[in-house]
Order: structure tokens, then C-alpha cells, then sequence
């Protein structure tokens, strides 16, 4: 990784950042705000499981089936079962990369467009199958009622308890939002990485140098389905209830709205994508009228004039910039 | 128990008629450009508020006002292709997206534009045929006529009209039409406003049978994929193969299954018709 | 001499297709194909375009089945088998156009195809262990030492897509070499470039066999083809018609009536 000068800011900078998403909670009181927080991060991790799919090359419109996946799992070892919640998280994260890696074997042999149909018809499958079976998953009734997420304690005394209060459940989503950067980090800076670029930029010339194609997607998507299962968890703990009607096509298509919008070039692109749209639609909150339609507008001009979206607004202002102050710069003609 | 198969029968082909009518205008785009237009079903639910405006609000009469509600889209679809699509060709994915967006956009406009509520759109047909205790309503077999009729009018104009078959030559062999001097913006444009044409039609048609709000475009769309994806992608007569299929499992489905489990074979069915035969039943070799 | 080299040797071949044949409706592409490679040498590869020669490296390279025939390498069966299974055994590829990991550095695009050396368990990556470490710093120096072979170090920063032709072709040679070939196939490898450019290219192909990889190479360039290869293979319309050393096809009547043109340019 190149190191220079110009990196510094922004590094510090991301310091800064997390610090400041660390401490809000101390600074905002009200709960609708933090409210509006949580939901940023929920949306985030589906999103930053998205990108990894996108990344390796496939185009994903039903990630909403493994966020319910995740939900009713977590929510059936909880209240079914009654396994504790920080057992049961990880699980249901586990459970929807188990399906992703399923469904991702036979189905990501199929190429680009054909695969996004088949998620889109995937990931309402798996809704019906939900509503339609309700010996287990209690159908269009749903299941309500979770109980919250058990205390956490050090040698017996709680530090931190799960009440009403929204303050608790923000540094969970934090917590679960800042593993996810985690994981993407490592993942980028690893040899996975650099297979799973080489596999979304040209797959035949991945092939032709060894790399087994359909074990890295498939390795891919399932990281990207265990994402979205531990969002899934989180909302079924947060909302202590799930619904077949929580989960629709509409999240599956926002997700891949947000990812596009913040950009695929970075692993903050989700974040940033969501950020950026649900914080314009509080924002805007007077303006509800036309918040649908500004939505797409905004996603319409990305995809036009800033394909590789919010993140690389910074790079291309650089760029334009190194074009009106040629000094020290002089072209690139320098491979003559 | 004669009566009710014969009565499910009936619908699954009326069902099936109308899923045909509304996949066709995305299989011809898609075999024409290989875009999956995801804003197909607001063209479609667009078509349906033409209609709506023209033939309940302004009165024009009931054929004519399927016409205009068809060409109005067809202009719209016509635009987009020129100012919008036109830009991205080549590129699968922001194609795919800027359809969406697109989509996005249609419904949010209509949505402001006319609110939420249903639109009551009466239609000029009432009552209902009755032959030997089977039930079918007037303005369904008027449906069933006007359908047909479209199928053969796209047929004549596919096989018989210098852009008809300019527009079949384009989707077969898009080098061999360059060389042969096919204009490609002017057949793109003209394919794509065709597309968006049956698309409104099958809106308008259907406006009085089923629901005009904005929000009919989503799962017009996701059913016109699975016609399209279980038929073939690309054919005609795969497309109307297709739409039966659908209607009789959603006939046959509502009937004999317990809550939504016909919902849940479709979905289904097209997951496991991409992985084991992606190009359907009738479709081409990609 | 010419009849000897026609009949396959009876000991171990090293590389063989036998009778590959395939169509594409009624297109013929390859028509019962056959020769031999030995170990070691440079085989060069002619014909017209749609005399079917890159249809056989796909074949070859298992990116498309052969109706019929099979493709041995060293005494192994591999017609057919997944392209990443046909390299690890060793028969790596190059493309006609620049094929290259476009968003990546020059740098990255030879780590990454340094793949089949760098083999450990997934898991390992994620927790950056000693071992894992060392295999990196290993492939580093030998990714800096191919991109020097092909002078490329200054550029290696470079992202990929964004090199001068001449230079994206010699990084498509050693993102092939990076996956330790046994047998090389490169495509058209100098087409397109000017004389000094291919007269280094063919300095480079020639170290490449002397470092031990086997060649085969798909070329038009005439010159450049029969300046480097031991053995020509000539196709023509799907079928082989001569096979033998260079004078020799260049004399041969049917190929000169099919390809090289009764004068001009070898």
C-alpha cells in the first residue's frame, strides 16, 4: 500500500469519523434520531455484503431473502429455542451464508443478467416460502415479542442493559457496522481480495491462470449472505418481531440503490450510499411528497454522470484539479 | 368438480393471455438489445393511467382510446431510448440500473401526480357469458380478442413491414443488420418504443379488469421476467407458451393450494429454469 | 526427414491433440486436428482468420468442448476439464486482445495471477500468519523480476489499462508466465506492433523457451512466425494441411494457394 503524504488526511480523518459515530450517542438525546442511526447502519451491512457479491462480478436484487434468513433464524434459536441473543447472531449469520453458498453453487454459473433476474425471483421465493410455511416460521402471522438481548456483564455485574432506550442497540448496530468494515478491510488488503477483483474485472483471464472461478464467487456471496443475515438478526432484536410483509423486493432494490450511489471503488461506499440517502430523507422530511421521486432522481444522475458514485467524487475533484494547475504535473507522457 | 376444473381452465388461459401480453414488449427489447428494462412494468402501469385519462376522464371511445394509450407510451419509450439508453449501450449493468431508475422515477411521478388511491376505470363491456354453467365476464372475452388480436398484428408487423423486419434482423445478427445498412439508433429507438407500446397497451387493456395505481408496475414486471425467463428469452411463441404456464400455475395454484404456494412455484420455477436451461423453453442460444 | 516428424514418437509425448474436431452449427471450426508438441520447442501455428486456430487453444485450454478428439498432456487426458484445472497442470494461455485485470496495477495484475504458487488455505488470509507473509514477499520478488525481464519495472505502478499497447501485450505474457506454464500458448503475441517492438518480443519468447517452457504460438506476422518457431503447423478452413519445419511449409503448395500468397511478404 502506497503511503504518501496524501493519504495522511484521510486516514486520520476515518479516526476521526469513527470517533465522532462512537460518541453521538452521548451528544444526541433523542431517540428518533438515534433511531434513524440504527437504520443507517441495518441498511449498511446487506449493502456492504452487496458489494463484495458486485465486486466478483454478479449482480445480486434478492439479498433481502438472507436478511430474513437471518432474521427468523436468530429470532426462532431465541424464541424457540431459547438460546441467548449473542449466540444466536452469529448463528443466523452463519445459517445465510450456509444458504447463500446453496443457492450460490449451481446459481452463479449462470452469467450476469440472467443471474440478476434469477436473485430477484430468489429472493421472493424465499419470502413465500416464509409466508407459507407457518408451522415454522408462524406465517402471516409472524412471531413477536423477542425478547430483548441479555445483559452484558463483567464478573457478574451488568455493564451494559438492553432496555427501551435506543442508546444500547446503536452500539450494537455500531459494533456489528464497524465488523463488517473490519472484515471488508482485511478482505481488500488480502490475497482474497485481490482474487475477487481479478474475478469481477475479467474472470476468463482468472481462469486461465489457475484461479477456480465458481469457489472464489461462491466463497464471495456467502460472505456477502453472512452480512446480510446478521443485519437480518439485528432487526429481528431491534424490532423484537418479524414479518414476511418486513421483507420485500423494495429492500433488495434499495440496497443495491445505496451501494451505487456511495460507490463500489471503496468499502465505505454502502455506508456512505445510505448515509447519504436515508440522512436527505430526514432531512427532507418536509419535502415527503417528493422524497420518492427525488430518490430517483438522485439514483438516475449517479448511474449517468457518476457511474463509480459518491466515493469517487473525491478522486475525480483531484483530477480536475491536477488539469487547471499543470504545475508540477506536465501530462502523462512519461511511458513515451 | 367438471365445472370448477373447466372454470380454473378458463382462467389460467385468460390469466395466461394477459401475462403473454404483458411479457411481450420486454422480450422484444431484450432480444433486440439484450436490456432487461426494469421500468417495463411502470411503462406498463403508465399505459394504464393513459388510458384512464383518455377513456374515463376525457371520453374518447374505448378503441381509440387504446391506441393513443399505447402510442403516448410508445413516444415516452421512444425518448428514453434517445436521450437516456443511448448512452449506456454496451454497458449490461448501468443499462439494467438506469432502468430501475427509470422505473423508480415513473412510479414516483405518477404517484405525485395522481396520489395513491385506485383509479376506477368502468369497463365498457358488462355482464358474462355462460356456457353450461362456466362463467366468463364480457370484458374478459373482449381481452381475449383484443389480446389476440395484438399477437397477430405484432406477428404481420414483424414479418411483413420493412421495420419489422429490420427490428428481427437487429435481434437475430446485430453485425450481419449493421452490414445490410440497418440504421441501429433508428431501429433502437423504434424497438424500444414498440416495447414500450405493447407494454402501455397491455396496461390499457387491462385497466378495467384489474387495478390502476401507481404501484402496479412492480409485480407486472417480476411476472413478465418469469414469462420471459420460463418461455424463453428472446422468442414470441415462447413468451406466449410462457404466459399459460403462468396462468395455469397461478390458476390452478389459487385453486387447489393453500395460500400463496402458487406465488412461491413460480418464483421457483424460474429459479431452477435459469440454473439447469437458461435460455427457457423456446428461447435462443446466447 | 519431414515423414518422420508426421508419425507421433512411440515414447511419452510431452503435448498431443488427436483428431480434435468441431462444429458450430454448420460451421466447421476444427476438423479432425492433429500434431504433436515435443518438450521444449516452439511451435508455430498458421492460417487464415477462421482457419480455426484460436477455436483450438480454446479446446486446448477447456474454455469450449471438442465435439470429438482429445487433448493429452504428458501421457493425462485433460480434453475438456475446467480452464483453471488445465493450468494448474501446467497449459496457460495469453488472448488476441489485451486481456489484462484493467483497475489494477501492473504490479497486482502479475501478483494475482501468481495464484497456482501461492496456494493456502483461505482461512490463513484473513489472520496474517508468518507463513503467509513469507509466500507474499515471495511472489513479490518474483513479480518484480518478470516485470523486469519484459522491462516493465518502471511502469509497474502503472494501472493496467492505462499502458501502451506494446506494453499491455508484455503484461499479458507475464501475467502467463506467473502461473508457472509448462506449455505456452500465446495468441497473435506480436501483432499489432512495429518492427524494433516485435524484434524484442521475439528476443523475450526465445528466453521463455530457454528457460524451459514450451511454446505455441498463433501468429500472422510470417516473419516473426518462422523466425522463432522449430516447427509450423498450417491450417486451413478447419483442417490441417502441412506440418513440418519452417522451409518446409514455406515451400509447401497448398499452403502457399491457401495463405501465404504466391510472392509477397516472408
Amino acid at each position: 500500500m502506497k503511503t504518501s503524504w496524501r493519504n495522511f488526511p484521510v486516514w486520520i480523518l476515518k479516526i476521526l469519523g469513527l470517533c465522532c459515530l462512537a460518541g453521538l450517542p452521548l451528544v444526541i438525546e433523542n431517540q428518533y434520531v438515534l433511531h434513524v442511526l440504527i437504520n443507517i447502519f441495518l441498511v449498511t451491512l446487506p449493502a456492504v455484503g452487496l458489494r463484495l457479491i458486485l465486486i466478483t462480478g454478479n449482480m445480486s436484487f434478492g439479498q433481502v431473502a438472507f436478511v430474513a434468513i437471518g432474521a427468523y433464524t436468530s429470532t426462532l434459536l431465541v424464541v424457540k429455542l431459547g438460546l441467548s441473543t449473542w449466540v444466536a447472531l452469529p448463528m443466523a449469520g452463519f445459517v445465510s451464508a450456509v444458504f447463500g453458498a446453496a443457492i450460490g453453487w449451481p446459481a452463479l454459473r449462470i452469467r450476469g443478467t440472467y443471474f440478476a433476474i434469477l436473485t430477484l425471483c430468489m429472493g421472493q421465493a424465499v419470502i413465500k416460502y416464509i409466508e407459507n410455511l407457518p408451522a415454522l416460521t408462524g406465517g402471516s402471522d409472524g412471531i413477536f415479542g423477542i425478547p430483548r438481548p441479555g445483559a452484558i456483564e463483567i464478573l457478574g455485574h451488568p455493564i451494559i442493559v438492553f432496555t427501551s432506550a435506543k442508546e444500547n442497540y446503536y452500539y450494537l448496530a455500531l459494533a456489528l457496522f464497524l465488523f463488517s468494515m473490519l472484515l471488508m478491510s482485511r478482505i481488500e488488503r488480502s490475497r482474497l481480495g485481490r482474487i475477487f477483483h481479478a474475478l469481477g474485472q475479467h474472470d476468463s483471464l482468472a481462469k486461465s491462470v489457475g484461479i477456480p472461478a465458481l469457489r472464489y464467487k461462491v466463497l464471495a456471496f456467502s460472505i456477502g449472505c453472512f452480512l446480510s443475515g446478521l443485519g437480518g438478526a439485528f432487526y429481528a432484536h431491534y424490532f423484537r418481531g418479524v414479518h414476511p410483509e418486513n421483507f420485500t423486493v423494495w429492500d433488495s432494490i434499495y440496497y443495491v440503490v445505496y451501494t451505487i450511489v456511495g460507490g463500489v471503488g471503496s468499502i465505505w461506499g454502502p455506508f456512505l450510499g445510505a448515509s447519504a440517502m436515508l440522512g436527505f430523507f430526514e432531512v427532507s422530511r418536509s419535502l415527503t411528497k417528493l422524497q420518492p421521486i427525488l430518490y430517483a432522481v438522485v439514483f438516475i444522475v449517479v448511474i449517468l454522470f457518476l457511474p463509480e458514485g459518491l466515493v469517487s467524487i473525491k478522486d475525480r475533484l483531484l483530477h480536475a484539479a491536477k488539469r487547471l494547475a499543470p504545475i508540477g504535473g506536465g501530462g502523462k507522457n512519461d511511458n513515451g | 368438480m367438471i365445472e370448477t376444473l373447466a372454470q380454473v381452465a378458463l382462467n389460467a388461459v385468460v390469466l395466461g393471455v394477459t401475462y403473454t401480453l404483458i411479457a411481450l414488449g420486454l422480450t422484444l427489447i431484450y432480444s433486440m438489445m439484450r436490456i432487461i428494462n426494469f421500468a417495463h412494468g411502470q411503462l406498463f402501469m403508465l399505459g394504464a393511467y393513459a388510458f384512464y385519462v383518455i377513456f374515463a376522464q376525457i371520453g374518447i371511445a374505448f378503441l381509440p382510446a387504446l391506441l393513443f394509450s399505447g402510442l403516448i407510451v410508445a413516444a415516452v419509450g421512444f425518448l428514453l431510448e434517445k436521450s437516456l439508453f443511448r448512452r449506456l449501450r454496451g454497458k449490461e449493468l448501468s443499462s439494467l440500473l438506469l432502468s430501475l431508475g427509470i422505473g423508480l422515477f415513473l412510479e414516483a411521478g405518477i404517484l405525485l401526480l395522481f396520489g395513491e388511491k385506485d383509479k376506477g376505470v368502468m369497463s365498457p363491456f358488462s355482464g358474462a357469458f355462460n356456457v353450461s354453467g362456466i362463467f366468463i365476464g364480457k370484458e374478459r372475452v373482449a381481452l381475449l380478442l383484443i389480446s389476440l388480436l395484438i399477437f397477430c398484428g405484432l406477428f404481420l408487423f414483424l414479418k411483413f413491414t420493412r421495420t419489422g423486419r429490420a427490428i428481427r434482423a437487429f435481434s437475430q445478427d446485430t453485425d450481419a443488420a449493421m452490414l445490410q445498412g440497418i440504421d441501429i439508433d433508428r431501429i433502437s429507438s423504434m424497438g424500444f418504443a414498440l416495447g414500450s407500446g405493447l407494454a402501455a397497451l397491455a396496461g390499457a387493456l387491462l385497466a378495467p379488469v384489474y387495478w390502476v395505481n401507481p404501484f402496479i408496475g412492480g409485480p407486472a414486471v417480476v411476472n413478465a421476467f418469469i414469462v420471459m425467463v420460463i418461455g424463453g428469452l428472446g422468442s414470441i411463441p415462447g413468451t406466449i407458451l410462457g404466459g399459460l404456464i403462468l396462468g395455469a400455475i397461478e390458476s390452478f395454484g389459487k385453486e387447489y393450494l393453500p395460500g400463496s404456494w402458487n406465488e412461491a412455484i413460480a418464483y421457483s420455477l424460474v429459479v431452477i429454469v435459469l440454473i439447469i436451461r437458461p435460455k427457457g423453453l423456446m428461447g435462443y442460444e446466447d | 526427414m519431414a515423414e518422420a516428424r508426421d508419425t507421433p514418437r512411440t515414447e511419452k509425448m510431452f503435448f498431443s491433440v488427436d483428431q480434435i474436431t468441431k462444429r458450430f452449427g454448420g460451421l466447421v471450426a476444427n476438423e479432425e486436428i492433429s500434431f504433436f508438441i515435443e518438450r521444449g520447442e516452439i511451435l508455430g501455428i498458421i492460417g487464415h482468420n477462421g482457419a480455426g486456430k484460436t477455436t483450438l487453444f480454446n479446446i486446448i485450454t477447456g474454455v469450449i468442448r471438442p465435439d470429438s478428439g482429445r487433448v493429452v498432456l504428458e501421457g493425462e487426458d485433460i480434453t475438456g476439464k475446467a480452464t483453471a484445472k488445465i493450468a494448474s497442470k501446467g497449459v496457460v494461455r495469453t488472448f488476441q486482445a489485451s486481456t489484462l485485470f484493467a483497475h489494477m496495477s501492473a504490479l497486482d495484475n502479475v501478483i494475482t495471477a501468481h495464484y497456482l504458487a501461492n496456494k493456502v488455505p483461505f482461512w490463513k488470509y484473513l489472520v496474517q500468519t508468518g507463513k503467509v507473509k513469507q509466500r507474499e514477499t515471495l511472489i513479490r520478488k518474483r513479480t518484480e523480476e518478470l516485470l523486469d525481464f519484459f522491462g516493465l519495472s518502471a511502469q509497474r505502478h502503472e494501472l493496467a489499462s492505462s499502458l501502451p499497447f506494446g506494453h499491455q501485450r508484455a503484461l499479458s505474457i507475464c501475467i502467463a508466465l506467473a502461473a508457472e506454464p509448462k506449455l505456452l500458448l500465446l495468441d497473435e503475441p506480436v501483432t499489432g506492433m512495429n518492427e524494433s517492438e516485435t524484434e524484442e518480443m521475439m528476443a523475450h519468447i526465445r528466453r521463455i523457451r530457454d528457460g524451459g517452457i514450451t511454446i505455441a504460438i498463433i501468429e500472422h506476422d510470417m516473419r516473426a512466425l518462422m523466425g522463432l518457431s522449430d516447427r509450423v503447423v498450417a491450417l486451413n478452413a478447419g483442417r490441417k494441411i502441412a506440418e513440418g519445419l519452417p522451409d518446409e511449409i514455406r515451400v509447401n503448395e497448398e499452403v502457399i494457394e491457401s495463405y501465404l500468397g504466391r510472392e509477397e511478404d516472408y
